[in-house]
């Protein structure tokens, strides 16, 4: 996943340039931390049915930026999780810890 | 034709509409390129014009490809000293009036013909959602399911939580729109909507219910620009102007850039909010036209409920009189032109009985997701001439 070498933003969608320090070098993370700030369960698309048990999730990143992930569970709006490179989110307790 | 450069800038007027019945997709049987000529064609004739008084022309479709606007010219017989091909979706109604406008009052063009339209045939659709940029691409394509529906469907959860809306707020608006749906003609839904049918329609991605999400057809929207008036039913344009990526994908998406346009629109019209009788605001979704509403100042940002349920009854402005998208349905990229021949023909008495007689109307566009929500927003100030 990628960071902003500088600053750390690691938002999508993918810029050239970080949009908060502007550096152009990006580096590779293996997890994000960050909070829950909405989900959505999806159980109709193109008219076919879907698992709704699987939510989407659109995560705040705690350096910075937005990502939106997928498998996200009953985890409610406001927690505090990391995700990985597959982009599996797991609930964390102290994100300052 | 050969025309001197004006030695100022001139007025520029709309003389024609056309437009197809939108149909639901999988029921449509006419080609993209069927549909776009049937709507030239109609606003052609309403203008009294033939394709051979053209010298430009705009395009904006997902599926006319490999086609472009020079293809459609050689099909249709025109010699166009001015072309354009608009890719932004719902904001390309707009987007093809401001740059038309600034060719014939510059007078790089005389007569433009600006048409725009969709038929969605098999996967269609399903490929340009998964197809529609480098974002989708790459972002969402392990993702089952994921669709504009996800995204505004978070979205929306966020505009209820922070402004106190509820289901039947999103509701009242969807049923008003339905009720003007059915003094249109070209609307793929006309039947009347009641606030518990809206309620009790199955979910496709919460909070976001089936009346929610505007229903993909095809069909296509045409309009004449032109410098020179049509006698009886003109429709002046006063100013056109867009705030696209007006925050970089990085903030809620709850506020468009419809707040940075509109000072500019006023500025050069001489109007202001208060003098728009018929408002077309782009209606993919519910929470989208009440971030619109905001933006324009038409709605407040606290006691929101009741002040959109005073704004609906009130009538003024009309708003969305041709049913919208939500109840017409969405033709693609033909989307961002709907609103322009709904406000157009409101202003020369073709719209709703309600609405003869209106004097300026204002058109929002919105659109082109390029990861959480729309990227680009645009308005036109119309009045009647």
């Amino acid at each position: 996943m990628t960071d902003c070498t500088k600053c750390h933003w690691s938002g999508m969608p993918a810029r050239e340039t970080c949009p908060r320090c502007h550096n152009s070098q990006w580096g590779d993370v293996d997890a994000l931390a960050g909070t829950i700030v909405e989900t959505t369960k999806v159980t109709r698309s193109f008219g076919g049915d879907l698992d709704p048990a699987q939510p989407y999730a659109l995560i705040e990143v705690k350096a910075g930026g937005f990502r939106i992930t997928h498998n996200a569970h009953e985890l409610e709006v406001g927690t505090s999780v990391t995700v990985d490179q597959a982009m599996n989110i797991n609930p964390i307790k102290n994100l300052d810890a | 034709m050969i025309q001197q450069p004006p030695s100022q800038l001139r007025e520029v007027f709309l003389i024609g509409t056309g437009q197809t019945d939108f149909v639901p997709s999988h029921r449509a049987e006419q080609t993209t390129h069927e549909l776009l000529y049937r709507a030239a064609v109609e606003a052609l004739n309403d203008a009294g014009l033939t394709f051979a008084d053209l010298d430009g022309l705009a395009i904006s479709s997902f599926t006319v490809a490999p086609d472009h606007s020079i293809d459609l010219a050689v099909r249709w017989n025109i010699k166009p000293q001015w072309l354009m091909d608009s890719c932004l979706g719902g904001a390309s109604g707009n987007d093809m009036i401001q740059h038309a406008q600034q060719a014939i009052s510059s007078g790089s063009a005389q007569r433009i013909l600006v048409v725009s339209g969709d038929h969605f045939a098999g996967d269609d659709f399903k490929d340009l959602v998964e197809n529609y940029n480098m974002s989708a691409r790459t972002n969402f394509a392990q993702m089952p399911g994921m669709s504009p529906n996800t995204l505004f469907a978070m979205l929306t959860s966020n505009q209820m939580r922070v402004y106190g809306l509820t289901k039947s707020d999103y509701g009242s608006l969807v049923v008003r729109q339905r009720d003007w749906a059915a003094e249109n003609r070209h609307a793929a839904y006309r039947k009347p909507l009641s606030l518990t049918d809206y309620l009790s329609s199955p979910v496709i991605a919460d909070p976001l219910s089936r009346y929610d999400c505007v229903p993909v057809v095809s069909g296509a929207s045409a309009i004449v620009l032109s410098a020179d008036k049509c006698a009886g039913k003109s429709v002046r344009v006063l100013s056109s102007h867009a705030q696209h990526n007006p925050d970089n994908q990085d903030s809620d998406g709850l506020s468009t850039g419809l707040a940075q346009v509109l000072p500019k629109i006023w500025q050069q019209s001489g109007y202001t909010i208060a003098d728009i009788d018929v408002l077309s605001v782009y209606d993919d979704y519910p929470a989208i036209v009440i971030a619109q509403l905001m933006d324009i100042g038409l709605l407040p940002k606290v006691d929101v409920s009741e002040s959109l349920a005073r704004l609906l009854a009130s009538q003024q402005p009309y708003i969305n009189s041709s049913g919208g998208q939500l109840s017409a349905g969405q033709a693609g990229a033909g989307a961002g032109l709907q609103g322009v021949v709904e406000v157009a023909r409101a202003l020369t008495d073709q719209g709703p009985i309600a609405t003869h007689g209106s004097r300026v109307g204002l058109v929002c566009g919105y659109g082109m997701v390029t990861y959480r929500y729309g990227s680009c927003s645009n308005a036109t100030i119309l009045e009647r001439a």
